[in-house]
């Protein structure tokens, strides 16, 4: 006997309920997995950015191509362009999102940021990204597993690199003074905090549910349990029925109580990122916004930690902002914004909310279109095994 | 099996699964046996159960990555396992330890390295299992896909993603080690 032959001792046959159970799991995932096509490289064209070499400031690139410029709102077929039966290839980053894993916890990362524009004395004005902010959160899928929040103050930087060159011109000031929120307000240039835990002893285990209002202050979104979140449908039609939903009572458009095409990207945008939602829903649900009146599939498009993908854009809205708050000329106007989920076409994962300016005018009549004004950008998203912590590193 | 005449070779079904993905228990159907003995070859039988059914998870969840021009899937499904067992390696490090220590005058291990080895006492001489060990974990999975999977050296090529030469001199070096353990007065 030889070696070859000696080893094979070591094996043994599959017992028939061992071999069973294995094909049961199997054929539990193939049942609730939607059809998926042939791996192949998303094609991502090329585009010419707004900001130029944006690589050049590492991370800071605020380029966004805007292929759908228009800011009169036509809105296309249900599913994007043509109203192809692929949503416009958005289908297939959908479809990804079926492949992504489950686990006991569920976190999400997140940078964000708003867009101010500095006016020096003397020298070209130019723009930087402050209120920049990261928060890291996560929940486990069961009541006892604990759920933790933290959070970390980042620098304001120039928003791209030609905003950076300005920046050096005016001597690169440290600080910056800003109008935000109705008052003025100083970002530093320098300022990092460490990470600030807020976790007060929650359990775990609760989530935010569907919130058909869209309602910001979150008024209306009763706790969810992981099983309940589980149960949800897969069916795009049927999350649907259940996330975009028009409220008789809500405020944010008076005298319709109808949920516009930004308010269901933003209801989508926090279920794909606060909820717990098994990879099939995730799916189903993108596809559901996909196949909403007023969504469209937009290539190209980067967020400002220079990670470019494919969105789902609402028709754009007009916003004035006038001096009833005490606003200063130069925060003044009408402009005109629109809102997108940015997704990773190789695995289908939600990497950013943007508001994206379409039409300058106003606080930003010097912008150029395809700025992003302000932004929500996942760092990390998703299921783990073990208990996940905030990252050390900083984002950029 | 659920998959019609007209899909009876492996490449076909993974094709047909992408579209129908039940059609991916074909694929079980035709393998799960093999991959389980190879498996249980390396873990033991309380992994195997696991490890094997993963398997087959896996190789669903990423069906729409195989690409037959790059091989055999019987090759992609062993390379597969092969990467879940390397997550495993406490487990096959205990499993070796514990079938090197049977034998009148050996010290037993603790009661469940004894439980495990017990299935294969009297098997697997001791003298091989400690062979096994002394194995760098390259050389094991090459020998391994050879014994305990019958894989050809251009299947283990495939499986690994290393060069075809380089299964021959790994397997090579890892015979010569495991013969001279079975030589040893010992082990006669």
């Amino acid at each position: 006997m030889d070696e070859i032959d000696a080893l094979k001792a070591l094996t043994a046959e599959p017992s028939p309920e061992s071999a069973a159970a294995g094909r049961a799991l199997l054929l539990a995932e193939a049942r609730g997995a939607a059809p998926v096509s042939a791996r192949r490289r998303f094609p991502i064209p090329k585009f010419a950015l707004f900001t130029g070499a944006g690589l050049a400031l590492a991370g800071a690139t605020a380029a966004v191509a805007v292929l759908v410029s228009s800011g009169t709102a036509t809105p296309r077929a249900p599913g994007g362009p043509g109203g192809a039966p692929d949503g416009g290839g958005f289908m297939q980053v959908a479809a990804k999102a079926d492949l992504l894993p489950s686990g006991r916890f569920w976190h999400t990362d997140e940078v964000s940021g708003t867009i101010y524009v500095q006016r020096p004395a003397s020298g070209a004005s130019y723009t930087i990204f402050g209120a920049q902010t990261e928060a890291f959160h996560y929940t486990s899928a069961k009541p006892d597993g604990g759920e933790g929040f933290f959070s970390r103050e980042l620098p304001a930087r120039p928003a791209t690199p030609q905003d950076e060159a300005a920046w050096k011109r005016a001597g690169s000031p440290r600080s910056f003074r800003v109008w935000s929120n109705d008052h003025y307000f100083t970002y530093s240039a320098t300022r990092t905090t460490p990470w600030t835990d807020d976790s007060a002893g929650e359990r775990g285990g609760a989530f935010p549910g569907p919130s058909g209002s869209g309602d910001p202050s979150g008024g209306r979104r009763p706790a969810m349990t992981a099983a309940q979140v589980a149960a949800l449908p897969t069916d795009p039609d049927a999350l649907a029925k259940i996330f975009f939903v028009d409220d008789p009572k809500a405020r944010y458009a008076p005298g319709t109580g109808r949920l516009t095409p930004a308010r269901k990207l933003s209801v989508a945008g926090r279920a794909l990122k606060n909820m717990p939602l098994p990879p099939k829903v995730r799916a189903g649900l993108m596809r559901a916004l996909a196949k909403q009146s007023g969504i469209q599939t937009v290539k190209g498009v980067a967020d400002p930690l220079g990670r470019k993908g494919v969105a789902l854009a609402a028709e754009p809205e007009t916003i004035t902002r006038t001096a009833e708050y005490g606003a200063p000329a130069q925060e003044q106007g009408t402009y005109t914004e629109r809102r997108e989920l940015l997704f990773n076409p190789d695995t289908g994962e939600l990497l950013a909310t943007l508001t994206v300016l379409v039409r300058p005018g106003g606080p930003y009549a010097a912008l150029k279109p395809g700025a992003v004004i302000d932004y929500f950008s996942v760092r990390s998203s998703g299921w783990t095994q073990a208990k996940p912590k905030p990252p050390a590193g900083l984002p950029f | 099996m659920t998959a019609p005449p007209a899909v009876d070779d492996d490449a076909g079904i993974v094709a047909a699964s992408l579209a129908e993905p039940e059609r991916f228990t074909g694929v079980y159907d035709r393998h799960h046996a093999a991959v389980y003995r190879y498996v249980h070859g390396r873990l033991g039988p309380q992994a195997a159960d696991d490890v094997a059914a993963e398997t087959f998870l896996t190789a669903f969840r990423r069906r729409a990555d195989f690409d037959p021009a790059r091989g055999a899937l019987r090759a992609w499904l062993f390379g597969i396992a092969t990467r879940l067992v390397a997550q495993h390696r406490r487990t096959e490090e205990r499993r070796y330890r514990a079938l090197a220590r049977l034998g009148p005058d050996r010290p037993h291990g603790g009661h469940e390295d004894r439980v495990a080895a017990a299935v294969d006492a009297g098997l697997v001489k001791p003298e091989l299992a400690a062979a096994l060990r002394g194995l760098s974990a390259k050389e094991r999975d090459v020998v391994l896909l050879v014994a305990l999977a019958d894989l050809t050296h251009e299947e283990v090529a495939a499986a690994l993603g290393i060069p075809y030469g380089t299964v021959g001199s790994r397997l090579n070096r890892a015979r010569r080690k495991l013969r001279a353990a079975l030589d040893s007065p010992e082990g006669t």
